[in-house]
């Protein structure tokens, strides 16, 4: 038998092989992990798009090189459904984002009755806070007078309009500075569909741009104290009361007219968005976000914004809005002091004058905040969308973001089969007060009281 | 059994080595011993610890979860009993619904691509030269991944700018034409559509498979017995793809029960939920309308039932495999 094939030989030769690779992953991970100094991290998260992740990007920077020992992880999430899955996932494993975004309302009450959120109300008492930060703003972000984030931007929601499908059409625009009645409304709709056009583009497998409708007509009828009375389960108050029954067949009225386009309740919001953009549809009731989307791809587009309709015998302030503050940002809780210091002075940082002007004019959105900003950074269209919003009686939160996630998900999917008839109005009414009530007797409405 | 008595007897015998070597004994030897002696243990140890920790400990607090109402952020988990199971029998259509389409889905499946992918494979088989290239174009769909073609489909039956419906009126077979997905009575249908476009390709590439490893000189005994060809296909090739298809009628079943990107993408369980299988009903119940606690007893349910299927569908392949 040779030297080679003897087992000790080939012990030998496998122990040093061992030893090499261990030798040299060890000099890897060494020379890999050799850092000057601990860096404190904040991760960021927010579902971004790509405007608002530049703003980010020259934030993180800017902040970075002020102070070296910080290190800003910025984390991006392709939907709100993916954020919030995610986010939850780290609040349950104990190790949430320093810093993250909220839309405020039912959901980030739930976040805040969980103990998972900082309690900014000495920070927002600041003196820099107070001067810029209206109080009015912080009604998504309050409960027991604590104020647990800090807003951003607004939203509101109005029709969006291709001018040249309306003269096309011989409909005439209601200036935005007035409300066009429903009659009317109903008119315009049947004369775009004599001339072959979509009346109204809508993508209604999301189904929010559905209560788009229903949240205006309830409003509409009711005026705004409807929503915020009803599901905080004020006495007298109920989802069956007549102008919750009656808004589902308003917009019955108009979904059975031909209002939407074919298969509307199986499009999405592209499907929506590439009608209107391509000028197959004459209107889309949407927030300013589209602006960005729109005139990246079709710079002349004859954009313009009027106003959704009255109703006959309504009882509603007609200058009100769908509408709220979208972006905040809050704290975590339960993070390490040291990097909770940071993640305060961070947001200081980002909330800085030139920050906050500079956000507005990347993301193309009007500021929650009382920062001036140059309107010739805006668009026409979008320096309209702020003076209506400034106009604006009240500014109603949508229905999915305001209430707990389970109301939210009886509310659009009923409304879904009312647009389709598989869920008359009446039972849509009786579906969303009985899971309001449920809701109550577990303690988790009212979400404030009224 | 050989196998295992020898087992046991090499089992006993070092026990009884060991004893007689108690009183020389060295812990190394002792461990050296004792590892020989439950080799077979201590080599699944790896794969067990893993089994364990990823397959049911979950499935045991996937059972414990479904006893709470939680919402993944409150402090507290209300204990509730089988409200959530008494609510998904008695008091959630959709929920019926899901399972019935997992039902649809797992038949038509079977129905439709099985059936098909025997005749593709049949007609690739007696068409050499054009059959290879038709194969590679049929197979495409299963290599993409699925959520790319779900997108794929949902702009093709998109009804203004899909290609559904521009083919249909091309050939004019225009009142056929309507929004596929946005129609409650045809989304599933059109669901189907695009899971049969994906599959059938691997159903014909498993039949090729299998009549590839059929003996050609039984087909050329067939021929000159005087089969036509239609009769060979009945008594020859269809007896010796039996097999063949019992795995993929078990595979459909199986697929049918963990069904769920193609669907959440193109229609995210609507029109009016009339698409819904039992996983996409659990995502919507446990991430939408945050109750893990709902959708865990889903989940229960969709392990038990797909767990029964499974047995059953094992005993019936051993029975028929084994005669």
């Amino acid at each position: 038998m040779s030297q080679r094939g003897s087992p000790k030989f080939r012990l030998a030769v496998a122990l040093v092989l061992v030893a090499v690779v261990v030798v040299a992953v060890g000099a890897v991970f060494l020379l890999t992990t050799q850092r000057p100094a601990e860096k404190i991290k904040i991760e960021w998260w927010d579902q971004w798009g790509e405007a608002r992740l530049k703003w980010a990007e020259e934030m993180e920077a800017a902040f970075e090189r002020a102070n070296p020992n910080v290190d800003i992880v910025i984390v991006e999430f392709a939907s709100d459904e993916d954020f919030k899955t995610k986010f939850e996932a780290a609040i349950a494993a104990g190790q949430p984002p320093a810093v993250f975004r909220t839309l405020g309302g039912g959901i980030l009450k739930s976040y805040v009755d969980g103990g998972h959120v900082e309690d900014l109300t000495s920070m927002l008492n600041e003196e820099w806070a107070v001067r810029q930060i209206p109080r009015t703003m912080l009604r998504q972000s309050t409960w027991n007078n604590r104020h647990y984030a800090i807003p951003f931007d607004l939203w509101a929601g109005h029709f969006y309009i291709n001018r040249e499908l309306f003269e096309k059409a011989g409909v005439e625009i209601p200036p935005i500075t007035r409300t066009w009645t429903w009659d009317e409304f109903k008119t315009a709709i049947r004369k775009f569909k004599e001339a072959g056009i979509i009346p109204i583009a809508v993508g209604g497998k999301d189904k929010w741009e559905l209560s788009f409708y229903y949240m205006y007509l309830v409003d509409r009828l009711a005026g705004s104290d409807a929503f915020r009375k009803t599901i905080n389960r004020a006495p007298g108050f109920s989802f069956t009361d007549e102008h919750w029954v009656k808004a589902g067949y308003l917009f019955k009225e108009i979904v059975d007219m031909g209002a939407f386009q074919e298969g509307f309740i199986g499009a999405s919001y592209d499907e929506a968005q590439n009608l209107f953009f391509t000028g197959k549809a004459a209107m889309w009731l949407q927030g300013p976000w589209i602006l960005g989307d729109l005139y990246a791809s079709f710079p002349e587009f004859p954009v313009d914004i009027i106003n959704f309709p009255t109703v006959p015998g309504g009882k509603g302030d007609p200058t009100m809005l769908l509408g709220a503050v979208q972006h905040h940002y809050a704290i975590a809780k339960n993070i390490p002091d040291n990097v909770k210091r940071v993640a305060y002075d961070f947001v200081r940082f980002i909330c800085r004058e030139e920050n906050i002007i500079r956000y507005a004019e990347l993301s193309a959105s009007p500021l929650a905040q009382n920062v001036k900003v140059p309107t010739e950074r805006y668009s026409p269209v979008l320096v309209k969308v702020i003076e209506s919003t400034s106009r604006a009686s009240w500014l109603q939160m949508a229905y999915d973001e305001y209430s707990p996630p389970k109301f939210a998900q009886v509310h659009l999917d009923s409304l879904a089969g009312v647009a389709v008839g598989s869920v008359t109005p009446e039972q849509m009414a009786e579906a969303q007060e009985r899971v309001a009530r449920e809701l109550a007797a577990q303690g988790i409405l009212p979400l404030e009281q009224v | 059994m050989p196998r295992r008595g020898f087992y046991h007897l090499s089992r006993s015998s070092l026990r009884e080595k060991q004893k007689q070597s108690a009183t020389n004994f060295s812990a190394a030897k002792g461990l050296g011993r004792f590892l020989d002696s439950q080799a077979g243990l201590l080599m699944s140890l790896p794969a067990l610890i893993f089994a364990l920790i990823f397959i049911f400990y979950p499935l045991v607090q996937m059972f414990y979860l479904s006893l709470f109402r939680w919402t993944f952020v409150s402090p507290t988990m209300v204990f509730v009993g089988l409200e959530n199971y008494t609510r998904m029998f008695f008091n959630d259509a959709v929920y019926l619904r899901s399972l019935l389409n997992v039902v649809l889905l797992a038949a038509q499946s079977s129905a439709i691509q099985i059936p098909i992918g025997i005749a593709f494979a049949t007609i690739i088989l007696r068409n050499r030269r054009v059959g290879g290239l038709f194969w590679a174009i049929i197979f495409l769909p299963y290599v993409i991944s699925s959520v790319a073609v779900s997108l794929i489909w949902t702009w093709m039956y998109n009804p203004y700018f899909g290609s559904v419906n521009i083919f249909l009126n091309a050939v004019g077979l225009g009142f056929l034409a309507r929004p596929w997905l946005g129609d409650v009575n045809t989304a599933l249908i059109a669901i189907f559509g695009t899971v049969n476009w994906i599959y059938i390709g691997l159903t014909t590439t498993m039949t090729i498979a299998t009549l590839r490893s059929i003996p050609p000189s039984i087909f050329e005994s067939a021929r000159v017995d005087g089969l036509s060809g239609f009769q060979e296909f009945r008594k020859i090739t269809l007896p010796l793809l039996k097999e063949l298809i019992t795995v993929l009628v078990i595979i459909d079943i199986a697929g049918a029960f963990k069904f769920f990107d193609l669907i959440w993408v193109m229609t995210q369980g609507g029109p009016s939920d009339s698409t819904h299988v039992t996983t996409t009903w659990l995502y919507r119940a446990a991430f939408r309308a945050s109750e893990p606690g709902y959708g865990a007893a889903i989940g229960v349910t969709i392990f038990v039932i797909s767990f029964v299927v499974v047995q059953l569908l094992i005993k019936f392949m051993r029975s028929r495999l084994t005669r």
